[in-house]
């Protein structure tokens, strides 16, 4: 009921309103655009708005966002779910400005660029939510792509640093390889890695010993790749 | 005004483009148009110079903006009815919100 009570003061303002217009009072005597029922006009319009993406846009939204498991369909979500927040905050600020404006607490004429500002990223971000499925793939894949790429370098990294302990040869992964196929050049390094263990335990050089434990310490998670992965990109950060 | 014409252009894009390949069998794609359609006709009126047309070719005073507020709850009402068609059965449970639609739009 808090539409219908909140509203009261609004409708009654459309109700003069139309008495008005049924008046056939001509539009040049007019004082239309900063009249008290004009105000209230917009008041009614964005509570009614607002209560709906409150009330519902924004917990069905979330709901989709939190249940749904494939990459290109949650960032299309998340941009509706962008797009509720924002719209949200734009009524509210609507209805706040509008409210102060009606009880004469901010000037007739008061213009907020927050408001425009806030109506063109509503646009933005819904105008987003609304691109085709190929294009959210494209995006799924390409931040997948650079993940790999950035997660090679890393690895490539650990690689050539046990290479050096050792005195072995660096695993051959030249830019072309790596660019064409990532996630193949990833796991020949991490073969690469987990074969120079058996050397780095009997090699007499302290950082061979200390990436030999970090790496004994990785064992029960080499059923789990990405987690392994993620370990030595990290450079066994806890060596 | 120059974020109202961005999002005319927008959703009138938009709006023209699936008018084309839009399935009407489907509810969620039917009413997510009719959200477009209400977002494009509210940046419509809310270029002051067209809704002061509307006005004075109707010669009725303000009706631009009482058109943007009807196509601004027509938003609501849609968009409310694009999230319901895919809403859990908790959230459908709060549609007596569009119930109070009605109670703003009486005047009319």
């Amino acid at each position: 009921m808090a539409i219908s009570a909140g509203s009261v003061r609004p409708l009654a303002i459309l109700a003069l309103w139309w008495r008005q217009v049924a008046s056939g009072q001509p539009i040049h005597s007019y004082f239309v655009r900063t009249s008290d029922d004009s105000v209230a006009i917009t008041i009614t319009a964005q509570l009614v708005l607002f209560t709906t993406l409150i009330g519902i846009g924004l917990p069905t939204m979330l709901h989709s966002f939190q249940t749904e498991t494939n990459p290109a369909l949650r960032l299309r979500l998340l941009a509706l779910v962008s797009t509720q927040v924002t719209a949200s905050v734009m009524t509210g600020v609507v209805i706040t400005l509008h409210c102060l404006i009606l009880y004469d607490l901010l000037p007739r004429d008061y213009h907020s660029s927050a408001v425009t500002l806030l109506m063109g990223l509503t646009a933005g971000v819904y105008g987003l939510s609304v691109l085709p499925a190929g294009f959210y793939n494209r995006l799924v894949f390409t931040v997948r792509y650079v993940r790999q790429l950035w997660q090679v370098h890393r690895v490539r990294q650990l690689e050539l640093e046990t290479a050096t302990l050792l005195g072995h040869q660096p695993q051959a992964a030249g830019i072309r390889d790596t660019l064409r196929a990532p996630d193949y050049v990833l796991y020949t390094l991490v073969i690469a890695i987990l074969d120079r263990r058996k050397f780095l335990h009997i090699n007499l050089h302290p950082g061979a010993k200390a990436i030999a434990v970090a790496l004994d310490e990785l064992s029960p998670q080499a059923t789990n790749y990405p987690a392994l992965v993620r370990r030595l990109q990290r450079g066994l950060a806890r060596r | 005004m120059a974020t109202d014409i961005l999002i005319l252009t927008a959703c009138g894009a938009v709006v023209v483009w699936t008018l084309f390949r839009i399935d009407w069998r489907s509810r969620y794609v039917r009413y997510s148009f009719a959200t477009f359609l209400c977002i494009l006709l509210v940046a419509l009126f809310r270029i002051p110079r067209f809704a002061q047309a509307i006005d004075r070719t109707l010669n009725v005073p303000d009706v631009g903006h009482v058109l943007q507020y009807l196509f601004t709850t027509g938003t609501a009402v849609a968009w409310a009815l694009v999230c319901l068609s895919i809403a859990p059965a908790n959230i459908q449970k709060r549609r007596w919100l569009l119930a109070l639609v009605p109670f703003a739009l009486w005047p009319f």
